[in-house]
């Protein structure tokens, strides 16, 4: 498809984190990539593992955690980075938007000591104009004022716009947002959503967005993956695997969401989502797919072209544009 | 023109101020005084008979009283002892003979010197081992195993150890006394510091070292690391910083706890302090000398209170406009 | 997090399970369990009275037949550090009840009712907590005598503060948990959900904080005794006895003050220990 080099490319990512001195399996084997200018939606559950996924490109995991696989930006393996180019790299090249912005931001330093520490390598005029430009793009007008005031005196969906201000103002080319929006109330996330898409679209910057809401992640990204205990299980153009979901899973997902016009029984998956270290041989998902057979149990899928998007399926193409109805004869 | 709403607002604040800061710490030190005066007005035993001894006339028994003023209702007592007070007056020393301002005097310059200098080394102590015990990984559970014993050893305990091992095998320090001013002072004042601030740096390392380690982990400080700050930065400003809040107010707790372990020492080692003389004043019933005691440690803990109030206003901007919880 | 809106029960306190994961706990349980016993039963290992004195034999080192020697006045230390357990640990008993019970007392109604009384409650509270609990006692003494009554009674006052500042938040933190807000809305009164519904959740909480605050009072009674204001001579009292024996160790006898010393500590660091793994527990069961 691409010959340029992407901007991120994640290749088989595993990782480990010891928890009360038992090691788990959180990230099975993920691999994906963004280019410049392009957004990449990552769906799934809690549990699913792309947090995680996400703090691995910045390498901002736990002390006690191991990690395998490889993580390229810009070609450059992060997973090896000496720590001074990892500096660098967290400061110039890569940004990251956190979830709550409340607990993500030092509550007794001001907005002003925010914005500012990100660039403390220019000078202090540079700075001020450039946190007063930054503020400005995210739809914050009296900066002067906002410098002095603490995290505590602004709403959520403004903090959050500070987050994104902040942490775009050394420009990097590839930013990593995970959850952005989920701390907020309705209204606010589309205000929120709209300003980080423009932005990413304007600066023309790589993004990876990361979030458990599939309708937000379609209307904002070029490409669409969905993860599944710890790996990704269907990934592809947003528009395909919108209109044409190939995972069983990724259907669920899709009709499991509440109507807003017709008044219908809810359609939920039966059991839970499982993290990577709770499943046992064959595909993850087999516990709790209908279409489920004694392949699926034994052997785990690896990902496959079908079409324009990959799927990690037995059944896939089997089942390919027939799932819905499926669904439907089964509930 | 109409009032301007940012005067009116400023006055407002100002007003509040006023009020928290000094009205509060004032009423509160009068309210307690009062408690503290009828509390001793309520011990057995005639001071009276004390001093003429059980020999005396029932006349002669009222003539004292009513010399010294005891024979007036418990409240107006109080109001001339404030009074009293207030110009530094409390009145004289049954068992020494002299006025009790005298006997303070310089007394309280002894119990200052060992509060200062134990402070300075259950500070520094403290809040360093505190640092050790939260940042590196390794030295957490040896930090947390030593303040934790060290926070059961009781400063009477202490003292014997130390005691025995410092002035009796060692002969580094001298058992008893104050000394004589200077260098001799701090010589003698040494042990008796040590001693007072082995519990309290206990205890300060242990809230230093789960401030620290708390900080280290939240996700401010990992917003911070991924924006690329250097470590010695998120320390400073973020770490550090924060961490500081429960710090200082434990430390200045500490300072006000002190006292009470100031008077075992200052009892133990035969220094001439406020501690030793509260002790046997309170042994020998003198009690001019107990309440005029007991009211130094009073404003000295409301103002410590008051202190902490103020600083911990100023390092957490979250404190600021609300007076409630 | 999924909400509860059930109150999560449990029947036992969980100890048994946390002294089989957690060694030091264990250790510091065993400790506290032996000590009682040695209250109780103590007496009958000693073959000498606690104010048996024996001039000839002042200040032997331990022996078989002094276990941990013997004090100035030629009496046996263990017999005596045995007798001091039963004062050392009534005392700070005593505090601990009237101080838990009063403090999560007022807690509750501070937390539940709210308002003026509540706020009134905590400017109090801010202001006396910060008062050593040592120099209430030494106040109680001037006011009542020596002896132990005089601070056990001041103790009792002086520890409620820190014990209600605690529980005072940890019940606001549970009153705005669904449970509590499902009882109430099912129209039980305030105080019955406080007593049926929170209690039961913070008993950890209260038992953790008493504890710690038996560990305090222990070492704040014993520190009255060692200036002379409490327990008098000659009665056996650990505190009593590191004051008693410091001339005798200066002297080069530390077998009095080493013995009563140590177990002071000891006890003080086993208690402090199950003080805090409990509140710790507590704190990850909430």
């Amino acid at each position: 498809m691409n010959d340029i080099r992407p901007l991120l490319e994640i290749q088989n990512l595993a990782i480990t984190i010891t928890v009360a001195r038992e090691p788990r399996l959180l990230v099975r084997d993920v691999s994906l990539s963004v280019q410049a200018g392009q957004a990449l939606g990552v769906v799934g559950e809690s549990g699913s593992g792309k947090s995680l996924t996400a703090k691995a490109v910045m390498r901002l995991l736990p002390d006690r955690s191991q990690v395998g696989g490889r993580v390229l930006v810009d070609g450059r393996d992060v997973l090896s980075l000496a720590r001074k180019d990892l500096a660098r790299l967290r400061r110039r090249e890569i940004a990251m938007i956190h979830q709550d912005p409340r607990s993500a931001m030092n509550p007794v330093r001001t907005i002003g000591d925010f914005l500012s520490e990100g660039v403390r390598d220019r000078p202090a005029d540079e700075r001020r104009q450039l946190a007063v430009d930054a503020l400005a793009e995210v739809g914050i007008p009296d900066a002067d004022r906002r410098f002095a005031q603490y995290p505590h005196q602004l709403s959520g969906g403004l903090l959050q716009r500070v987050m994104i201000a902040g942490v775009l103002m050394p420009g990097p080319r590839l930013i990593l947002a995970d959850e952005p929006t989920t701390a907020l109330d309705v209204t606010t996330q589309s205000e929120v959503m709209a300003v980080l898409s423009d932005l990413q679209h304007r600066r023309g910057v790589g993004m990876v967005f990361i979030t458990h809401d599939l309708d937000l992640a379609a209307a904002v990204t070029d490409n669409l993956g969905v993860m599944y205990a710890g790996s990704i299980v269907e990934i592809g153009p947003t528009a395909s695997v919108q209109t044409a979901p190939l995972h069983p899973y990724t259907v669920a997902l899709m009709t499991s969401r509440p109507s807003t016009t017709n008044v219908e029984p809810l359609k939920t998956i039966p059991g839970r989502p499982v993290a990577a270290y709770e499943v046992g041989a064959g595909c993850s998902f087999a516990p709790r797919c209908p279409f489920a057979q004694a392949l699926c149990r034994e052997e785990a899928p690896e990902l496959q072209h079908i079409g324009d998007h990959k799927v990690a399926c037995h059944r896939a193409k089997e089942l390919a544009g027939h799932i819905e109805e499926k669904l439907e004869v089964l509930s | 023109m109409a009032s301007d709403p940012t005067r009116v607002r400023w006055v407002r604040r100002g007003r509040s101020h006023l009020t928290r800061w000094v009205i509060v710490p004032l009423v509160t030190i009068l309210a307690a005084s009062l408690v503290l005066y009828l509390a001793l007005s309520l011990a057995p035993g005639d001071p009276v008979v004390a001093i003429l001894g059980d020999k005396a006339t029932a006349a002669q028994y009222a003539a004292l009283r009513h010399q010294l003023g005891l024979d007036q209702p418990v409240l107006i007592r109080y109001v001339h002892w404030l009074g009293g007070a207030v110009h530094g007056d409390f009145g004289d020393s049954l068992l020494y003979r002299q006025s009790v301002a005298s006997l303070l005097g310089p007394r309280i310059g002894i119990t200052l010197s060992i509060a200062f200098y134990a402070a300075v080394i259950f500070v520094t102590a403290g809040v360093l081992l505190g640092i050790l015990g939260g940042m590196v990984r390794r030295l957490s559970a040896p930090v947390a195993a030593v303040s934790g014993i060290g926070v059961a050893v009781p400063v009477f305990v202490a003292i014997q150890v130390l005691v025995a091992v410092f002035a009796v095998n060692l002969g580094w320090f001298p058992v008893l006394g104050a000394g004589d001013g200077g260098l001799d002072r701090l010589h003698h004042l040494t042990l008796p510091a040590i001693t007072l601030a082995i519990g309290w740096s206990a205890y300060i390392a242990q809230v230093t070292r789960s401030a620290v380690a708390e900080q280290r982990r939240s996700p401010h400080v990992e917003t911070a690391r991924g924006r690329g700050l250097d470590s010695a930065w998120v320390f400073r400003h973020h770490i550090l910083r924060n961490a500081a809040i429960p710090i200082v107010t434990v430390s200045a707790l500490a300072v006000a706890g002190m006292f009470a372990g100031a008077v075992v020492v200052e009892y133990a080692f035969g220094l001439g302090g406020l501690g030793s003389l509260l002790v046997s004043s309170v042994g020998s019933k003198d009690y001019n000398v107990v309440l005029a005691i007991f009211l130094i440690l009073l404003i000295v803990f409301v103002v410590v209170t008051t202190v902490i109030d103020l600083v911990q206003v100023w390092l957490d901007p979250r404190l600021r406009e609300r007076q409630g919880p | 997090m999924t909400d509860i809106a059930v109150a999560p029960r449990r029947r036992t306190l969980g100890l048994g399970r946390l002294a089989s994961v957690d060694p030091i706990f264990a250790v510091a349980l065993a400790v506290i369990g032996l000590l009682v016993l040695l209250a109780v039963v103590g007496p009958l290992l000693c073959p000498y009275g606690p104010d048996d004195v024996d001039i000839l034999n002042a200040n032997q080192p331990p022996s078989a037949v002094h276990w941990f020697g013997t004090d100035a006045l030629g009496r046996d230390v263990f017999t005596r550090i045995v007798y001091g357990a039963r004062l050392s640990l009534l005392g700070p008993a005593i505090v601990t009840v009237v101080a838990t019970v009063s403090g999560t007392a007022l807690a509750i109604t501070g937390a539940w009712r709210g308002g003026l009384l509540d706020r009134a409650m905590v400017r109090v509270l801010d202001v006396v907590f910060a008062f050593p609990a040592l120099l209430f006692a030494v106040l109680a003494v001037a006011v009542l005598g020596t002896g132990l009554v005089a601070p056990t009674i001041a103790l009792s006052i002086a520890y409620i503060p820190y014990i209600t500042r605690f529980l005072r938040s940890v019940a606001i933190g549970q009153r705005n948990l669904p449970y509590i807000d499902s009882a109430e809305l099912l129209g039980f009164p305030s105080m019955h959900v406080a007593r049926r519904h929170l209690l039961p959740n913070i008993r950890l909480f209260i038992i953790a904080q008493a504890t710690l605050t038996f560990g305090y009072a222990l070492i704040d009674l014993a520190a009255i005794s060692f200036i002379g204001l409490g327990v008098q001579p000659p009665a056996a009292e650990w505190g009593l006895m590191v004051g008693d024996g410091a001339a005798a160790l200066l002297n080069g006898y530390p077998w009095e003050v080493a013995a009563a010393g140590a177990f002071i500590v000891i006890v003080v660091v086993a208690f402090n220990i199950v003080g805090e793994r409990l509140t710790a527990l507590a704190e990850a069961r909430a």
